[in-house]
């Protein structure tokens, strides 16, 4: 075998490549032969290219959990799919042969189609191939996700919603999944929605809840993008594993803020608000907790806690407190079991009354 | 779990007495876990000592039960060091962590297995189990309070701690058990006294508002607390489990009210 040969080996070249947190329930020995039919790449698929030049990101988060540096000519494998990212960029799930967009460090290709001004251009891949399996089919997240339920799961779901990125949501799923794990229950923690990333998942399980999951283990690598009844589909694939794991509560971050295009559709469904019984809204200040507030009453929730960015400033805390008549609840008391479960008993007692009213 | 040593176990006995620190935020919190011979089948029993912080006289009285009923028995030693306050639950005294720290290191470590335990405490610490309880009753089976000295009552018109109101101290506690009271009270709640504690002695906390509302002795308030929480009950609609024990001829004095007054005996089998 000559050496181009093996330069070009797709087994050797998969062997050494840097495969991406999105990648983790993937069977690396499923991927036995790669096309380059890039026009026909779908949301999910994986790809298999070389970093042409660094940019925004300049890591890579690897399916171990682990960051790793990004160098010139390095060979990666993500999966192709949309992102949705006001502070970085806003991507779709398209592959040009020529050079790819890295659109998110846990593993995002794409092509950009917005980019906030603040932010570097985004690391360019290019693609050498799509991956396939013996079938001939291509290799997409979707075939390694968590089985979908066979019945509708009935553990009980506290939401936590946010104003915008960076309101403080992962921390409120956090500390809250931190409380409730203190009183001795088996507490979940899953994210609905947004970017494959091990920082969220890694600040969960920091916290030593008994379960976490994210919707790229409902065979997701984001959600930007994707109609509705998959990403409902996909929550109820995660509801239910917690289930399966004898979990007693889930905590569930959906990300972005309210007007975000897969944020508002679930809001805006009536199944959804059914299955949600207590909420958590993160706000980054009085105005937008006052604003946020606003919205979420119009579509028919009150939220139980605001917290978030909000919760740090005495003044802001009471600024939003006078506008919404919510209480602001800091890290602090999200840990706090008694208050945790306070919030639980409200989640569960909405979700009986929803029970009763659908039975 | 760091055990540290293995307690004067009963000649009689078949159980085994350990003791183990868990840590809260508070400082560390340490207890002696009765472990019977054969697996345990029934809720393990958390049994809080009173002021005097005799946590041995509780070992001594409760192991029986844990050979007898295949019962783990968690005994707290609140130390008066780190836990000069252990009997009511505030802002900067938290001996609900402690418990829950508690148990869920024997949880992690298999020791018991149920999400419930049956709460016993003797005097400050019977004030500490109905307020745990009051805190957390999805976490409580069973509560037996034994000649406490107050309680808090489920009254929105008295401030916390005397009652659910807002009071003074820094916290949430008012609303946080105000919310969790239909919890609560669909829980068996069994008091004991003794029939001549009725001292006014230092160790009873005495104040207008309090002997007014609650009465002067222990007695008195055990029976107005019994009667107030089975009006709660019924007014809830809930079944009347509130029952009141009076243990004839005791004063306050914990083995006076095992060894006389029957008060283990009436925990495992009420009357």
């Amino acid at each position: 075998m000559s050496f181009e040969t093996i330069l070009n080996d797709p087994g050797t070249q998969l062997a050494e490549a840097k495969w991406s947190f999105a990648t983790r329930r993937v069977d690396h020995t499923d991927a036995v032969s790669m096309m380059t039919d890039f026009e026909n790449t779908g949301h999910g698929d994986l790809i298999l290219g070389r970093v042409m030049t660094i940019g925004k990101h300049a890591g890579i988060q690897l399916a171990s959990g682990r960051r790793s540096e990004l160098f010139t000519g390095d060979l990666v494998v993500l999966p192709c799919a949309a992102r949705y990212a006001p502070d970085q960029f806003e991507g779709i799930a398209e592959i040009d042969p020529n050079g790819a967009d890295m659109l998110a460090g846990g593993g995002c290709l794409g092509k950009v189609r917005a980019r906030n001004e603040r932010v570097k251009p985004p690391t360019r891949v290019l693609p050498i191939g799509r991956l396939t399996n013996r079938a001939g089919t291509a290799v997409n997240l979707a075939d390694y996700a968590l089985p979908a339920p066979t019945e509708a799961s009935r553990i009980p779901v506290i939401a936590v919603f946010g104003t915008a990125m960076n309101s403080g949501k992962t921390l409120a799923t956090a500390r809250l999944g931190y409380g409730l794990r203190q009183t001795g229950l088996k507490v979940a923690t899953i994210k609905a929605t947004g970017t494959g990333s091990f920082g969220d998942f890694n600040e969960y399980e920091d916290t030593g809840v008994h379960y976490i999951a994210d919707f790229t283990d409902a065979g997701l690598a984001t959600t930007y993008m994707v109609p509705l009844p998959r990403i409902k589909n996909g929550i109820e694939r995660l509801l239910a594993d917690a289930e399966r794991h004898e979990c007693d509560v889930v905590v569930m971050e959906v990300a972005d803020g309210l007007f975000q295009r897969e944020s508002a559709a679930l809001l805006a469904d009536e199944e959804f608000r059914q299955r949600i019984g207590a909420m958590v809204f993160a706000c980054g200040d009085a105005v937008a907790a006052a604003g946020g507030v606003h919205e979420l009453r119009r579509l028919g929730y009150e939220p139980d806690a605001l917290t978030g960015m909000l919760s740090c400033s005495p003044m802001a805390v009471a600024e939003a407190q006078a506008a919404t008549g919510i209480r602001v609840m800091t890290k602090g008391e999200l840990s706090d079991p008694g208050e945790a479960m306070a919030i639980l008993r409200r989640a569960t007692r909405s979700h009986a009354e929803a029970c009763t009213a659908t039975s | 779990m760091n055990i540290s040593y293995p307690l004067n176990d009963c000649k009689a006995s078949t159980s085994r007495v350990t003791m183990v620190t868990g840590v809260c935020e508070n400082g560390p919190i340490s207890a002696y876990v009765i472990t019977p011979e054969r697996p345990a089948t029934r809720a393990p029993i958390v049994a809080i000592h009173g002021i005097s912080r005799k946590a041995e006289e509780l070992v001594e009285q409760f192991q029986p039960e844990a050979d007898a009923n295949g019962q783990v028995i968690i005994v707290p030693v609140f130390d008066k060091a780190t836990w000069p306050v252990f009997q009511r639950i505030t802002a900067k005294h938290r001996p609900d962590l402690a418990l829950l720290a508690l148990l869920n290191m024997l949880r992690q470590d298999r020791v018991i297995g149920s999400k419930r335990v049956n709460l016993f405490g003797f005097s400050g610490g019977a004030q500490l189990a109905h307020r745990f309880a009051m805190l957390f009753p999805e976490l409580v089976d069973e509560i037996h309070l034994g000649s406490a000295g107050w309680y808090t009552l489920p009254l929105p018109n008295l401030p916390y701690p005397l009652g659910m109101g807002p009071g003074s101290s820094k916290g949430n506690w008012h609303s946080l058990m105000a919310g969790s009271l239909p919890h609560f009270l669909n829980r068996p709640i069994r008091v004991y006294v003794g029939t001549d504690d009725t001292a006014q002695d230092e160790a009873l906390r005495r104040d207008p508002l309090l002997n007014q509302v609650q009465g002067d002795t222990r007695v008195e308030r055990a029976e107005r607390y019994v009667s107030l929480i089975a009006r709660c009950q019924i007014e809830m609609g809930l079944p009347v489990t509130a029952r009141l024990e009076l243990l004839e001829n005791c004063v306050h004095d914990f083995g006076q009210c095992c060894t006389e007054g029957g008060l283990i005996q009436l925990i495992r089998t009420p009357r």
